[in-house]
């Protein structure tokens, strides 16, 4: 079989962990008592897809995909290109820190991926309102509330992206994807 | 002529687990049963016939395989499949298509063939499996019967010459096994060859002109009725029953369980047995707590504390060691308890392996350890234990039923395994319009027309001996 | 903890059948939201005029009951942004601002309100893009229902097992996140197994198959037609009109 850059494996699995955010989006309230989390599961998905299938561009498409899945859904306040946007830019912007940092395992670099991909949808609502004309300033101003609970979600989604996979190793599911083509 | 030659056939997983070595060859148009115990292999020689393996799996294979004369491993996995289709264990797991119909225009797309043929074989395929009147539902939302016939029905119109399927009945209640086993022989008959790698022997085996073949000696294990109550059926030992009065259960606008009544007797194996959603999960649900109805469920007038096993291990485990998963967030664990768990779970030697390289079964017996180790107050209950288990394994985890019974708990499991409830010392029929019949399990399964009532029936081959409830 | 059961959920695609666009090519929309979004340059009396034939076209596309939904949504961010622009720049700019976050607000709901997702794969194979890429596009979608209800399996067997019973609150929120681990893991490998009963489903129909000819194809009809270049002269018209 000649060999592609994603195996249809992995495309299905980044297609699953797609799914998985759009649903922990609109149907789960996680057992946490914090206000605005839904960000950790969202960045924990996308630092996991990194490594379950470690190609440079996985955080990427799970990142489209679950935008397309949420714009069809009717999900974000800003409209359907808004939420696109948003949900993709995570995913590139996880992925491009991963490319730098290099691994998702490590606590540390796992949030700091975590809040660069949180950080790039936040840049997205930014340039929105930059395209429609609202003073810089302005939208500076009232989004700055916002950055402040992005970088801590951001990281504590990657935190928990780390963690997860840390369990996971320890819990055999690489062993198991290892015959997998 | 062999359709199917198989030569000193071995296979090595990654992990060092390897099946084999074994050579047959398989006739046109012949029916092969293939039996054995889990883990023996089946899957994995049914996948390389099939040519999965080596085609999207990284073990190492030797020995050769031809299909038709055609080695699987110069052959590409394409090509592969339009010589002999497979049909997997676990229905609900293999659809891709969002409607019955584009379930099946799927795989016609991939033949290359007109948009006129695609059509013809779609409508001859629904004809033929009955689906005729489902075309537009979302498969997810059929039954498990009707889903198993539209994974046939979307392999055998590809017309492949040999149809292989793995554990095709596992998943199935007795109705749906019957009929998916008669559209087996239809297709036999019409010239395909058919391998079914099935550890539920009795249903293939009754086919006329089926060969069949075992893998291991494990095969033949049959089935003995083990009486749960050396224990209490009477209450003797002073434990009291679990009362379900009146509950009725909705989900969104549909009604899932109406006034439902039952009284479950302590110190015994209760087995509630019934079609696809008649809410037996439900019902477990429900008397857990986890899902909110109206009416009462209690014990000694009570809210009951019982531990449920789900129907699926995967829910549950994500620690690093069998150790670990059982022990966890258990205050005061007694020891002495979870020793004994591990050994009569056949646990022992896996305490630090990673429970999700297990086996099916294995993680099965660790959920069940994993809520046995907090000592519910009342007992356990079993959300559908059987569901991909062979003989031994059932007849192991009810042995461990009784003896769990015979403490003076209530064990009560959800099944559609008639061979199972028929160890057990009671069962509840649930029907369409709820409690169709309780009563003691050789009472029930001698009463045709409880199952009548309930959509259901009792095969010929649950033997007298289990009907009558003897023990063995 | 669930909003909604599973199929409540999925539901949510909620397609406008009523539609006429319902009936139109997934190509000609895509093409048609891709223009009207370009509206947001234009300057505030093409702007406004771009909004009024915009949101005719949505009543005639029986879409304005969810465009206005929609800007209900942005109530808040519209009156602050309104109200802010006209006391700090002018009240020009506070009203180009608000037709133009309106407009760039509502105009893909065009597409995704009357597209299923299989429609946009056709699309997306239209596009040159790879059949497997669109084919597990649409697999995901299926998957919504399925991952739900497994969540919410997950959610009690881990509750049943006491797996979030650490310190609550604002001042354990690593804590916190430790349990969610419990989970993480399963929902991950849950997927992951699913991922591969999918694939090798798949490889047994002849997935990859060179030879494959689709069922289903795009075909561009008059009113595909009419519409692209009735959309094409309006914005021609719009674009070359001098402003006095």
């Amino acid at each position: 079989m000649k060999e592609k850059y994603f195996s249809t494996f992995q495309l299905f699995l980044l297609a699953f962990f797609a799914a998985l955010i759009v649903v922990a989006k609109i149907a789960l309230h996680l057992p946490l008592q914090l206000s605005g989390h839904s960000g950790i599961f969202w960045m924990a998905i996308i630092i996991v897809s990194s490594r379950v299938v470690p190609k440079p561009g996985a955080a990427s498409l799970v990142g489209l995909t679950s935008g397309i899945m949420a714009a069809f859904l009717g999900l974000g306040d800003l409209g359907a290109l808004n939420t696109l946007l948003s949900y993709s830019m995570a995913g590139v912007g996880a992925d491009l820190a991963l490319i730098l940092l290099r691994d998702p395992e490590n606590y540390f670099c796992a949030a700091l991926a975590g809040v660069f991909g949180h950080m790039a949808k936040f840049m997205v609502k930014w340039i929105f309102g930059m395209i429609a004309g609202a003073p810089a300033g302005f939208v500076a101003l009232g989004l700055a509330k916002a950055l402040a609970g992005y970088i801590l979600f951001g990281a504590l989604g990657g935190f928990l992206g780390a963690l997860t996979l840390r369990a996971l190793r320890r819990a055999g599911f690489f062993t198991y994807l290892m015959e997998k083509k | 002529m062999a359709v199917i030659q198989v030569n000193d056939l071995t296979y090595a997983y990654p992990q060092g687990r390897s099946v084999g070595p074994c050579s047959f060859t398989v006739e046109k148009g012949e029916f092969l049963h293939v039996t054995g115990s889990s883990g023996c292999g089946k899957s994995t020689i049914a996948r390389c016939i099939s040519g999965l393996i080596p085609h999207i799996y990284h073990g190492k294979m030797t020995g050769e395989v031809l299909i038709n004369g055609r080695s699987t491993l110069s052959t590409r996995m394409w090509e592969l499949s339009e010589l002999a289709g497979f049909v997997f264990q676990n229905p609900s797991m293999q659809m891709l298509g969002n409607t019955v119909e584009e379930e099946i225009i799927i795989g016609l797309e991939n033949l290359g063939l007109d948009r006129a043929e695609i059509s013809g074989r779609l409508e001859e395929s629904l004809g033929r499996f009955g689906l005729d009147s489902l075309r537009g539902r979302d498969p997810q939302t059929l039954s498990g019967g009707e889903q198993q016939k539209l994974a046939l029905a979307a392999i055998t119109s590809r017309r492949p010459p040999v149809l292989v399927l793995d554990e095709p009945l596992s998943m199935l209640d007795v109705s749906a096994a019957t009929e998916l086993t008669r559209y087996l022989s239809l297709l036999s008959r019409s010239g395909t060859t058919v391998i079914a790698f099935e550890h539920r022997a009795d249903y293939l085996s009754s086919l006329p002109g089926v060969r069949v073949m075992a893998l291991d000696s494990a095969a033949s294990v049959k089935f003995s009725r083990r009486r749960a109550s050396a224990s209490c059926p009477d209450c003797k030992c002073g434990a009291k029953p679990l009362v379900i009065s009146n509950i009725c259960v909705n989900a969104g606008k549909t009604r899932i369980l109406e006034n439902m009544s039952l009284t479950v007797q302590s110190g015994s194996v209760t087995a509630i047995v019934g079609r696809n959603g008649t809410g037996k999960t439900t019902l477990l649900r429900a008397i857990t707590g986890l899902q909110p109805f109206e009416g009462s469920v209690t014990v000694n007038g009570k809210k009951p504390d019982f531990g449920l096993v789900c129907q699926n291990a995967d829910l549950q485990i994500f620690n690093a060691a069998v150790r670990s998963e059982i022990l966890y967030r258990v205050n005061n664990p007694d020891m002495k308890l979870y020793a004994r768990l591990l050994e009569i779970l056949g646990l022992g030697r896996y305490e630090n392996t990673p429970p999700l390289i297990l086996s099916e079964g294995e993680k099965k017996r660790l959920a069940l350890a994993t809520v046995l180790i907090r000592k519910p107050e009342h007992g356990v209950l079993l959300d559908e234990p059987s569901l991909g288990q062979d003989a031994a394994h059932k007849h192991t985890l009810m042995e461990l039923c009784a003896e769990i019974a015979s403490t003076g708990k209530t064990v009560i499991l959800t099944t559609h395994d008639l061979h199972l409830a028929s160890m057990a010392d009671r069962i509840v029929v649930l029907g369409p319009d709820g409690v169709t019949a309780s009563g003691r399990t050789e009472d029930i399964l001698a009463d045709d027309s409880i199952w009548a009532r309930a959509g259901m029936f009792v095969p010929g081959w649950i033997t007298e001996d289990e009907r009558k409830g003897i023990t063995a | 903890m669930m909003k909604q059961d599973a199929y409540g959920m999925t539901g949510a695609l909620s397609i406008s059948e009523s539609s006429p666009l319902r009936k139109v090519d997934p190509r000609t929309k895509l093409a048609l939201c891709l223009a009207a979004s370009l509206a947001v340059m234009l300057p505030l009396q093409k702007v406004a005029v771009f909004f009024v034939l915009y949101f005719m076209f949505l009543a005639w596309a029986r879409l304005l009951p969810g465009a206005l939904r929609q800007i209900w949504k942005l109530k808040w961010i519209l009156a602050v942004l309104f109200v802010v622009d006209w006391l700090v720049v002018s009240p020009e700019l506070a009203v180009v601002v608000t037709l133009r976050l309106v407009i760039v607000a509502g105009v893909f709901a065009m597409f995704f309100s009357t597209t299923t997702p299989s429609e946009l794969c056709l699309a997306l194979v239209w596009m040159r893009v790879p059949y497997r890429y669109a084919f597990s596009l649409g697999l995901s979608f299926q998957a919504v229902g399925h991952i739900n209800s497994e969540w919410r399996k997950i959610l009690e067997a881990q509750k049943a097992r006491g797996a979030f019973s650490a310190p609550s609150g604002w001042r354990y929120p690593v804590e916190q996140v430790k349990n969610l681990v419990s989970l993480t893991v399963p929902a991950v490998v849950l997927a992951a197994k699913r991922a591969w009963s999918m694939t090798e489903a798949a490889y047994a129909r002849g997935f990859e198959s060179p030879n494959r000819r689709p069922y289903k194809a795009l075909l561009m009809s008059r009113a595909d037609w009419f519409i692209v270049s009735g959309a094409a002269f309006i914005f021609i018209l719009i674009l070359s009109w001098r402003l006095p």
